[in-house]
């Protein structure tokens, strides 16, 4: 009869660790590091997970870039990067609780390049802008 | 992705997975039935987005703690035996009966009569043996159990104990 509780309390000590940890200022090991977000934004982008990928935007951007400028994004990197065969990201830099990272999308005709702001919200990274 | 974050990641998931697969049991570790091999394969399978840090942390914690979870309590329902166990874990199929196969069986886990043959090979029975079985079972996890008929099981200490048997 133990069990289900044992594993609850594994779950909160886990979860203690997690919020400990991004309490204490871990930004990259425990929580995605800039460039996985990035990636993670793009990777939703081109597969047309739109509200996906504005789950990753900070509340600002959130309220400016709405469905169809992500669907206009999609295009625009379609038209020059051809059919999309892989993303993958760089970091930029990371200035304390600012960062930038570069998503790269590589597609049969080229790779195009993203370029995002993100700061920390709430101990996780949250895209504020994004530049083709 | 720095090395030193990917090895950081995985010690925590290593530290999470072994305590919560610890405290769920030691049926899902040794995979018993079908139901502990899909819950190892799921978690096995998340694992991954938290070492590439898709996920946060927190993420792979609840959704790994939420499948222990349930499989918790339903190994504690099923534990009781009645209907909820036969549903979720199924029951024994009866494969051999007197050594003869029970084709009703056989249709019903979908097993060819040379599957079946190998299985009870599997389980140390050649063809020149089947007489010797009693029963033979696929039970829940996959496993063939069989039942030897007396003359051909190992003797207990009932049967030293029948009358006409000199010690």
């Amino acid at each position: 009869l133990r069990a289900p509780f044992d594993v609850l309390a594994i779950v909160v000590c886990a979860l203690a660790v997690c919020g400990w940890a991004v309490w204490g200022g871990d930004t990259a090991i425990l929580v995605p590091p800039p460039e996985a977000v990035a990636e993670g934004f793009v990777r939703q982008v081109v597969a047309g997970r739109y509200e996906g990928a504005r789950a990753l935007l900070s509340a600002e951007a959130a309220a400016e870039v709405d469905r169809d400028r992500l669907e206009q994004l999609r295009r625009n990197l379609e038209a020059g990067a051809g059919v999309v065969v892989g993303v993958t990201a760089r970091p930029d830099g990371v200035d304390q609780d600012h960062a930038r990272a570069t998503a790269l999308v590589d597609g049969r005709d080229g790779l195009v390049p993203v370029w995002l702001s993100m700061s920390l919200h709430r101990g996780l990274w949250k895209i504020d802008a994004i530049k083709e | 992705v720095d090395l030193h974050h990917v090895a950081l990641r995985s010690v925590f998931a290593f530290v999470v997975l072994l305590a919560l697969l610890r405290a769920s049991g030691k049926r899902t570790i040794d995979q018993g039935t079908p139901f502990d091999f899909v819950l190892a394969l799921i978690l096995g399978d998340m694992i991954d987005d938290l070492l590439w840090a898709d996920v946060e942390a927190a993420r792979f914690v609840a959704a790994a703690g939420s499948l222990t979870l349930c499989h918790a309590v339903v190994a504690l329902l099923t534990a009781r035996g009645g209907f909820l166990a036969d549903v979720i874990e199924g029951r024994p199929i009866v494969l051999m009966r007197a050594g003869v196969l029970v084709k009703k069986g056989l249709v019903r886990e979908r097993v060819s009569e040379s599957e079946a043959q190998e299985l009870l090979r599997v389980a140390g029975l050649e063809r020149g043996q089947w007489h010797e079985v009693d029963t033979a079972r696929i039970e829940e996890s996959g496993v063939v159990s069989v039942i030897r008929r007396p003359p051909f099981r190992a003797a207990t200490r009932a049967d030293l104990q029948r009358p006409g048997v000199r010690r």
